[in-house]
């Protein structure tokens, strides 16, 4: 669950303030250089358990007048500065250079791919976004960290907020920064699955393709849902055994056409969610198949980048996607 | 669950522990070396072979074991070395249950904590140098739990690292020292429960309780005398406790409860000044050159001129003190005290009482008798020796005269004076110090220069006092050089295994040191502060005002820390980036080109082209120049210089122009 939905089913006014005012930047185009002035410093629980032994220790060196004791305290101070500064440097002027993350479809786990760039070697720098959380080093002025989260709605997403946190070198002080990258992710809708049989939509009929229609049970096979009305075997279906549709005769070669308007469903997810699945099959069996979508069409084809284009369209599709 | 810590930071864990824990291990129970021992070795074995840690009872099992025996070895009760053990054994016990950062971490700082604890023993210059060692070790531990630089045990880089942050850390900590407001008194508990004792004189001497501190060559106090006032090393007897009760073999002290009272010396006797800085020795005697004058503040004088400290002297003590140089002091002897003086067990040691009733025959006068005894030291070969044979019969008094002959200061004084007493003359055994190291602009006096001499009440009626003691040390006959050179140098025989002449040299060098240091940071207190304060110029040192001091010390150590690690971790370019970054400092107002720029050269000039076709040329010509000499990989020479600067001088006109072209339009 992502920290924002969390926070709009239950929005306290703290933390509404507070999202308030760490997105107070808005989404931001990449890159993005990491100012000091965005920069969180907070000690550490590690760095309060430090405090706690320093202060013991120095009214200890006080009260004894124990002047060893108490100059050992000041180092250990000094050092927490030194610390201080040096944990504030290893995120400062860090830059977010790109994120990429490839298409996935919903219900998947999608992987950002993230570098940052630096002009210094930076050490221990963690990326979280929601859960996921990535630790890797910018050496030689880059380094890349790879996040995962779950695509849930289909379209182009927009990135979670994106937090960077680091606390070498001793762990005594924490600094950390966040961002909203202006960059989306691409999610297909969700597949039917079982991806269930093609249905004819009309298309452009090869030469040896046969349609055979009659009443045998052989050529027939039970109605899907979705299934085009004027396919229903009414005859063999009136015997009160179920509902039964014309089967067609696939062959190498076979042209199919997937029309979201000739889909028999009241629901947009679920046409796109059949249609996604009949894509996918038909791309996995090197068919050639075209998309028809209100204001699309893909026309006959295959391969990657038909795949693509025809998924891209299902993605962005209708009010569900948001683009 | 298993270890989630590396055998790596395993190592360096346990390394800051030992580091921590080792200076204290002299004092700790005979049983906790073995339990360390045993705990650090289950844990790297745990470590090797995977194995899970144990379970939570049996952990709390070995902890309450643990605190049974510092009760059973320690006692029980607050004090500073029950609480500074169990500090110690619960940190060691807490390796048992390092598996996870978040312990290792614990676990590592509290070593900054054990470290400490051994300053509230001694605050010793050595000492400090191996705490700083054991700072940085914790540091480097800490910082390997952190982030691991490398595979390597001893990584070099994380080392450099480690140390320079407390190099960093440095400044902070010695102004802060300075600045920073000290307590007058302690606001919980004595400094007699917390302080550094050492072992020194005691108030109770018996044969061969003198030996083990001529063993000892740490140093007991130190002299500074006014400008070239030292007297002659003979002269420098360091008065302590006055032992006067003898009960056939050992010698105690007579507790008084009042303050010495009129006392007179010779006129000619000369007055000296000086200033003496007392090591700790957890007792409340303090030391002065015989005949001390006055006591000073809170100390008194007791009729014994032994001075007492009020408290314990737990810690640097530092006094001024006026002494009349004399071996003889008038002194009124009240009949109650007499009495005491010339006691000696009746009936033993007969064959001396013998010798002395033959010596009273033919000469009864005081002198006489004195000078009887020390002749007879003299004359029959009595020796000086730090060995001499343990007296073990009642009649220590006979058979050390008659039998053994061989002895040192406490036999000497200690016979002498029991000779005396038989001879009808009151006598006390004196202990203190005698001689001392001179060390230029100071007197080093060490444990090891302990002497005991004797003193005894010479009648004189026709003083006002009544009479007056006489200083008489009997070693000085037996043994002449033991005054001028100190007893570590007349004797061939090594004391110890490790008892050198170097070493013994090169320990008294390193005095030098020390006394710096004690004088400049050990002893730095409330007094000294305000003379800091008002050597800069800061008269009122109220709590604004001292507020004000340490934020500026805050500020000002944070801001050179601060400069520093931004002016290290700059980005350094060479000399061709630095040409990139002018280019791309053209493109700064063109978010569209300049966000570009790690895209790199190629990139650029695209986007440049597509966007500003009119700049082709110029920019075309640039890159060209720039990619040949960034493909050529060598370092860049005049020539290319000029020409990069001729390519850029246009580009940078051209790009001008088109600004104006555009403001125009």
């Amino acid at each position: 669950m992502s920290i924002s939905k969390r926070c709009s089913t239950a929005p306290t006014l703290f933390k509404r303030l507070k999202n308030y005012f760490i997105n107070r930047r808005g989404r931001e185009a990449l890159p993005v250089r990491l100012h000091w002035r965005r920069l969180y410093v907070l000690p550490s629980k590690p760095g309060l358990f430090f405090f706690l032994i320093g202060s013991t220790m120095m009214l200890a060196g006080l009260n004894f007048n124990n002047n060893m004791s108490l100059m050992l305290v000041f180092l250990l101070f000094g050092l927490a500065q030194v610390i201080l500064y040096k944990t504030f440097f290893n995120l400062k002027n860090v830059v977010i250079d790109q994120v990429h993350a490839a298409p996935v479809f919903a219900g998947e786990r999608y992987t950002l791919r993230l570098q940052l760039l630096a002009p210094t070697d930076r050490y221990q720098i963690q990326v979280k976004m929601d859960e996921s959380v990535d630790t890797a080093n910018i050496l030689h002025q880059s380094g890349q960290w790879q996040l995962a989260a779950d695509a849930e709605q289909r379209g182009y997403q927009p990135l979670p907020r994106l937090k960077l946190l680091t606390r070498y070198p001793l762990g005594l002080v924490t600094v950390w920064a966040y961002c909203q990258p202006k960059a989306t992710v691409l999610v297909y809708p969700r597949p039917e699955q079982p991806c269930p049989s093609f249905a004819h939509h009309g298309g452009v009929e090869g030469p040896d393709s046969s349609v055979v229609q009659g009443d045998e049970m052989d050529d027939l096979r039970t109605y899907q849902s979705g299934d085009p009305i004027r396919d229903i075997a009414w005859k063999k279906s009136a015997q009160g055994q179920g509902t039964f549709v014309k089967k067609y005769h696939l062959k190498q070669g076979k042209e199919l056409c997937f029309d979201y308007s000739q889909l028999n469903l009241k629901d947009i997810e679920k046409r796109l969610s059949r249609l996604t699945a009949w894509v996918v099959e038909a791309e996995r069996q090197t068919l050639t198949y075209q998309l028809k979508l209100p204001q699309f069409d893909s026309g006959m084809g295959r391969g990657e980048r038909h795949y693509h284009e025809c998924l891209t369209a299902l993605a962005v599709f209708g009010p569900g996607g948001v683009s | 669950m298993a270890s989630q810590l590396s055998t790596k930071q395993v190592f360096w864990i346990v390394l800051a522990v030992v580091v921590a824990v080792l200076p204290q291990l002299y004092r700790l129970p005979l049983w906790f070396a073995p339990m360390m021992t045993v705990v650090i070795a289950y844990r790297f074995y745990v470590q090797v072979k995977h194995i899970k840690k144990a379970y939570n009872i049996i952990l709390m099992m070995v902890a309450i074991a643990a605190l049974l025996l510092i009760v059973y070895s320690q006692g029980f009760g607050l004090s500073r070395e029950i609480s500074v053990t169990i500090l110690i054994t619960m940190t060691v016990l807490k390796l048992l249950e390092t598996y996870r950062q978040r312990d290792a971490l614990l676990v590592v700082m509290l070593c900054y904590f054990v470290a400490m604890t051994r300053f509230l023993y001694s605050q010793d210059l050595v000492l400090v140098m191996y705490l700083l060692l054991s700072a940085w070790v914790t540091t480097h531990a800490l910082a390997v739990i952190n982030y691991q630089h490398g595979s390597a045990w001893f990584e070099k880089k994380q080392l450099k690292a480690s140390i320079g942050w407390l190099a960093m850390a440095l400044p902070f900590a010695v102004l802060f020292f300075l600045a920073f407001p000290r307590l007058g008194s302690p606001i919980w508990g004595s400094p007699d429960i917390f302080g550094e004792g050492k072992t020194g004189i005691s108030d109770e001497m018996s044969p061969g309780s003198i030996i083990e501190l001529f063993m000892d060559d740490s140093p007991a106090f130190r002299v500074t005398f006014g400008s070239n006032n030292k007297p002659e090393n003979n002269q420098l007897y360091w008065r302590g406790p006055v032992l006067s009760e003898f009960d056939g073999r050992t010698w105690t002290r007579h507790e008084f409860r009042r303050s010495r009272g009129q006392v007179a010396y010779d006129r000619q006797a000369a007055i000296i000044e000086y200033g003496i800085e007392m090591e700790p020795n957890g007792r409340h005697y303090m030391f002065g050159l015989d005949v001390v004058l006055n006591a000073p503040q809170g100390s008194l004088m007791s009729p014994t001129s032994t001075l007492f400290s009020m408290n314990k002297v737990n810690q640097l003590k530092h006094y001024r003190l006026s002494s009349a140089v004399t071996d003889r002091l008038y002194q009124r002897l009240p009949q109650y005290q007499r009495k005491w003086l010339l006691d000696f067990p009746e009936g033993l040691n007969l064959q001396t009482q013998i010798m002395i009733k033959q010596w009273q025959a033919t000469d009864d006068s005081a002198y006489g008798m004195i000078n009887k005894a020390l002749n007879w030291f003299r004359t029959e070969d009595y020796l000086y020796s730090y060995s001499p044979p343990a007296l073990h019969s009642n009649e220590v008094i006979d058979e050390f005269l008659y039998e053994s002959r061989r002895g040192f200061c406490e036999h000497f004084a200690s016979t002498f004076v029991v000779m005396m007493r038989m001879a009808g003359l009151p006598a006390r055994v004196v202990t203190g110090y005698q001689g001392g190291v001179d060390m230029g602009d100071y007197v080093l006096v060490k444990q090891s220069d302990a002497h005991a001499w004797a003193e005894v009440y010479i009648d004189q009626p026709d003083h006002e006092l009544g009479g007056y003691w006489q200083r008489v040390d009997p070693t000085s006959v037996v043994s002449p050089e033991r005054l001028f050179r100190g007893s570590g140098n007349i004797i061939e025989q090594r004391r110890s295994f490790f008892d050198f002449p170097w070493l013994r040299q090169t320990r008294e060098h390193l005095d030098r040191y020390r006394f710096r240091w004690n004088q400049w940071v050990r002893d730095f207190n409330v007094s000294k502060q305000q003379a800091l304060f008002d050597a800069i110029g800061i008269q009122h040192r109220d709590g604004k005002v001292l507020a004000v001091i340490l934020l500026s010390v805050l500020a000002a150590s944070g801001a050179l820390i601060f400069s520093w690690l931004w002016w290290r971790q700059r980005p350094r370019y060479n000399n061709l980036q630095q040409w990139y970054l002018r280019f791309m400092d053209l493109f700064k107002k063109e978010p569209a080109i300049y966000a570009r720029q790690s895209a790199g050269m190629e990139a650029v000039t695209h986007s440049i082209v597509e966007q500003y076709p009119g700049l082709k040329k110029s920019v075309n010509d640039f890159q060209q120049c720039y990619l040949r000499i960034r493909y050529r990989n060598e370092q860049l020479t005049p020539a290319d210089r000029r020409r990069l600067q001729h390519f850029f001088e246009r580009l940078k006109k051209d790009v001008k122009k088109r600004y104006h072209s555009q403001s125009r339009s």
